[in-house]
């Protein structure tokens, strides 16, 4: 499932460094209802936490996939986000996360987002890629490489 | 009479590296392969090599290895160009000895819900 039509320019961030999961979560939240039409900040960062709160999304390589589906809405997104120093999302075997893409479906569109999550799973195992991605020089970086990457993949 | 079905076919993947399963049922996922079954198995080579000594002086003939992965899939025909591609995004071409070996067969009735 290629990413292009869930990858948003206005959705992509380049952070300073944030001290704890659940403040980026938050930040992550308001940035995301600021940006989109119907998304409201606080039911998202408490979709976003209780997801955390049931198994942490982290990866041993410094990624973390916060997701959340949601009533009242039509569309998937994704925002993407990279955050200097990285921050834990709560399992200490894991690195800080450096990359988080947030994804935030429609409640009733449970395979797509499976599709959308493997798929982030796949680019982001790809051997030089997060090492790509975390070289952006901006936000708007970060996007363009983000779409190259899904355009390598089957 | 029942709805007519979409046409499906049963691919059949024997993985000779396990530790790929993962990432092949990631990328089921992604192209929206819903359901699979992963069995563990042994080629013949395995075997003869293993537990056939009157066959050991010939071992060089078979492929040395410890195991592989047979994944079995039900899917819509029109998924399997694609996944026949991913197979080789994840092995690094089908054309290499001790990768994988995949193929198709015709699925003439399906009955079941699994998903």
């Amino acid at each position: 499932m290629r990413l292009d039509q869930f990858l948003r320019p206005d959705l992509t961030f380049k952070l300073d460094a944030v001290d704890a999961c659940d403040r980026l979560l938050e930040m992550l939240s308001q940035r995301i209802a600021n940006q989109v039409e119907g998304i409201d900040a606080e039911p998202l960062f408490t979709a976003l936490q209780e997801r955390e709160q049931r198994g942490v999304t982290s990866t041993p390589d410094g990624v973390a996939f916060p997701h959340a589906m949601l009533e009242g809405i039509e569309d998937s997104f994704i925002a993407a986000a990279l955050v200097a120093g990285g921050v834990s999302m709560g399992r200490s075997e894991h690195p800080p996360c450096d990359v988080v893409f947030v994804l935030v479906g429609p409640a009733n569109a449970a395979w797509e987002h499976v599709r959308i999550l493997a798929r982030l799973a796949r680019i982001c195992h790809t051997p030089g890629t997060l090492n790509h991605l975390r070289g952006s020089a901006d936000a708007s970086q970060l996007h363009e490489r983000l779409l190259a990457e899904d355009a390598r993949h089957v | 009479m029942s709805e007519a079905q979409p046409r499906r076919k049963l691919m059949v993947i024997i993985l000779d590296q396990p530790a790929l399963v993962d990432e092949l049922l990631t990328g089921f996922l992604d192209l929206g392969v819903r359901g699979a079954t992963v069995v563990e198995s042994r080629g013949m080579g395995s075997i003869i090599r293993q537990d056939m000594p009157i066959f050991a002086g010939l071992a060089s003939l078979f492929p040395e290895n410890t195991g592989s992965r047979m994944v079995l899939s039900v899917m819509a025909e029109s998924l399997i160009d694609r996944v026949f591609s991913l197979v080789e995004e994840i092995i690094g071409g089908l054309d290499k000895p001790n990768s994988a070996v995949c193929f198709t067969l015709p699925v003439e009735q399906f009955r079941g819900i699994r998903h």
